[in-house]
């Protein structure tokens, strides 16, 4: 065995036990620094435009001359910039201090709109009413969660202890995590009846728009898009801090009457290549025309799906219901993949009319991370990895 | 993003999302650390005193990569250079000093399997620099021109580092298939 695969071995099969008297040396010394340190006074964040507007040299002429005006005339104009960064630091501090909120979240995948209506109480209990009176309950301190069919009558008990942060953080969540301060400052319009300021973010992938209402301070509207799925859309609106809400509505108890079932097993092992393989295998399969999907665009391609499933184009799963569920969810795996595709990735997509088998024609390829080289996938299914730009199909 | 968000939590100044980072990363950098020491005390100090740092730092810190990358290389860094201190005091760096065994010894805090004990003293044949770049790009998985990058090195100087690592260790493996 080489060398490299032989200390490659040996590390993925060593293992510590570690004793709880070594963890709590270094917590409790890692705490005690932590609390030395300065947090970030969220009173000081400021919008950065002030800054974008004096990288122009125009804008900085101008703004000098203005400054002079003003304080010959005695103005204090110093406050307008500043003025919109409090407003926006103002709007991320209420998102974090709410102790409650209500909400209502709008999915926009492709043509099609999802509406779901949310609550959330400190500490760590959040309430999702789903469309079809499918209602998600959890609270984070005590790691549950349970879900409620109510038109089947039937609920699930979930254990959140190793849940993955997916499962725990939500999109009011991620709000809150975004820093006080906006990247760039929109022009004013009318919204609902309102007048509102526009700030963008864009942080950690997600790039959201928040409206605030100029007269109260108050968050009207939250938009955002998320850059590995283009056609999908979440819109927050109809926000209420800290309003009175029951704990009763965050009950984990399953009702009288309704039945336990089983959560279906899901595969949390990272996506890979041979995920999307199988996905194009199956359609290849399954759907008439024996020829791969027109388009791998999650929303595009689960149009096309329901369209040919109406047409009774798609073979059905077959087994228990649970059994085509787990056969279903499998299968979204190779569309994971494809959201996880970045821009350098280069990611294309050919397959639209290839008939499974076709092994000179290449269906799809992209540039796996921090490669020159790109994999490509070729109608038989069989893939070349390392292949050079110059030698990728046009 | 995962780790993104928990960076800034702490920033946030939430504690919790310290005590995830630290167990996410615990068992990997401690790995890391008695791997390149050969050493189980100044492994659990490298790692004590990493995340010691890496709290007090989180006013200042701004992930711009991997954080699995980084605290790998504070560990490396900070192994190199308690190894340094404990030789300029002339202290043992002998077999004896490694004490470990799969059963629990009495007062020990950590428990080391016989694969980490061997990757260990396989890879103490090796100067420290050859040591650790291997480490960083086998177990960091890290590429050539990072691990430059957080050791202040060329990447020419890295990659003659692991090719002389890695011929070292083919004589040294054949010699321990030979035994």
């Amino acid at each position: 065995m080489r060398p490299a695969k032989k200390i490659k071995k040996l590390f993925v099969k060593s293992n510590v036990t570690v004793d709880s008297e070594l963890d709590d040396r270094i917590m409790t010394a890692a705490l005690l620094a932590f609390e030395k340190h300065e947090k970030t006074d969220f009173a000081k964040l400021q919008p950065n435009i002030w800054r974008t507007i004096m990288k122009s040299r125009i804008t900085q002429f101008a703004t000098a001359l203005v400054i002079i005006i003003a304080v010959i005339l005695g103005l204090n104009i110093i406050g307008g910039p500043n003025k919109s960064g409090r407003v926006f630091a103002s709007v991320i501090q209420q998102i974090r201090n709410s102790r409650t909120v209500t909400f209502t979240t709008e999915v926009q995948m492709g043509q099609q709109t999802v509406q779901i209506e949310n609550a959330r109480k400190e500490p760590g209990l959040t309430r999702t009413v789903m469309p079809g009176g499918l209602i998600l309950i959890s609270d984070l301190t005590q790691k549950k969660a349970i879900s409620i069919n109510h038109q089947e009558k039937q609920y699930t008990e979930r254990n959140l202890e190793n849940a993955p942060a997916d499962q725990t953080q939500d999109f009011f969540e991620h709000m809150r995590t975004l820093p006080g301060k906006a990247n760039e400052v929109l022009t004013k319009r009318e919204m609902d009846g309102r007048m509102v300021q526009g700030f963008r973010v864009i942080e950690h992938g997600i790039d959201a728009t928040f409206w605030v209402d100029i007269q109260t301070g108050d968050l009207v509207r939250v938009e955002g898009q998320f850059p590995n799925a283009p056609n999908t859309r979440i819109v927050g609106k109809d926000f209420k801090f800290d309003v009175e809400l029951d704990d009763a509505i965050f009950s984990l108890t399953p009702p009288d009457g309704y039945t336990s079932k089983e959560p279906p097993k899901i595969d949390r092992s990272e996506v890979n290549c041979q995920d999307l393989i199988n996905l194009l295998r199956w359609w290849a399969t399954n759907v008439e025309g024996g020829v791969f999907p027109p388009s791998l665009e999650p929303a595009e391609f689960a149009k096309v799906g329901s369209e040919m499933k109406k047409e009774g184009k798609v073979s059905e799963f077959g087994g228990p219901k649970d059994e085509k569920m787990q056969q279903m969810m499998k299968l979204t795996r190779g569309i994971q993949f494809v959201m996880m595709m970045k821009p350098e990735n280069d990611w294309h997509y050919a397959g639209d009319g290839v008939e499974l088998g076709d092994a000179d024609t290449a269906i799809c390829w992209y540039r796996p991370q921090g490669s020159q080289t790109y994999r490509v996938i070729y109608g038989d299914l069989s893939f070349v990895k390392d292949v050079a730009p110059e030698d990728l199909p046009e | 993003m995962q780790d993104r968000l928990l960076v800034l939590r702490c920033r946030q100044g939430n504690k919790e999302a310290l005590r995830r980072i630290y167990e996410k990363y615990r068992d990997y950098l401690l790995i890391l650390a008695v791997a390149l020491s050969h050493d189980v005390n100044l492994g659990e100090d490298a790692v004590h005193d990493v995340f010691v740092s890496f709290a007090e730092r989180q006013d200042k810190f701004e992930l711009t990569g991997s954080l699995r990358a980084y605290l790998a290389t504070c560990v490396a860094n900070r192994t190199r250079d308690l190894m340094r201190r404990r030789q300029n005091k002339d202290l043992c760096l002998d077999q004896d000093c490694w004490a470990v065994s799969p059963s629990p010894e009495p007062g020990r805090r950590i428990i080391y399997n016989e694969q980490l004990q061997q990757l260990s003293s396989v890879l103490s044949e090796l100067p420290y620099e050859q040591r650790e770049v291997i480490a960083l790009r086998i177990y960091g998985q890290m590429r050539f021109r990072a691990i430059a990058r957080s050791l202040d090195v060329s990447v020419n100087t890295v990659r003659g580092r692991y090719r002389y690592g890695i011929n070292k260790l083919r004589s040294i493996l054949n010699i321990e298939a030979d035994k």
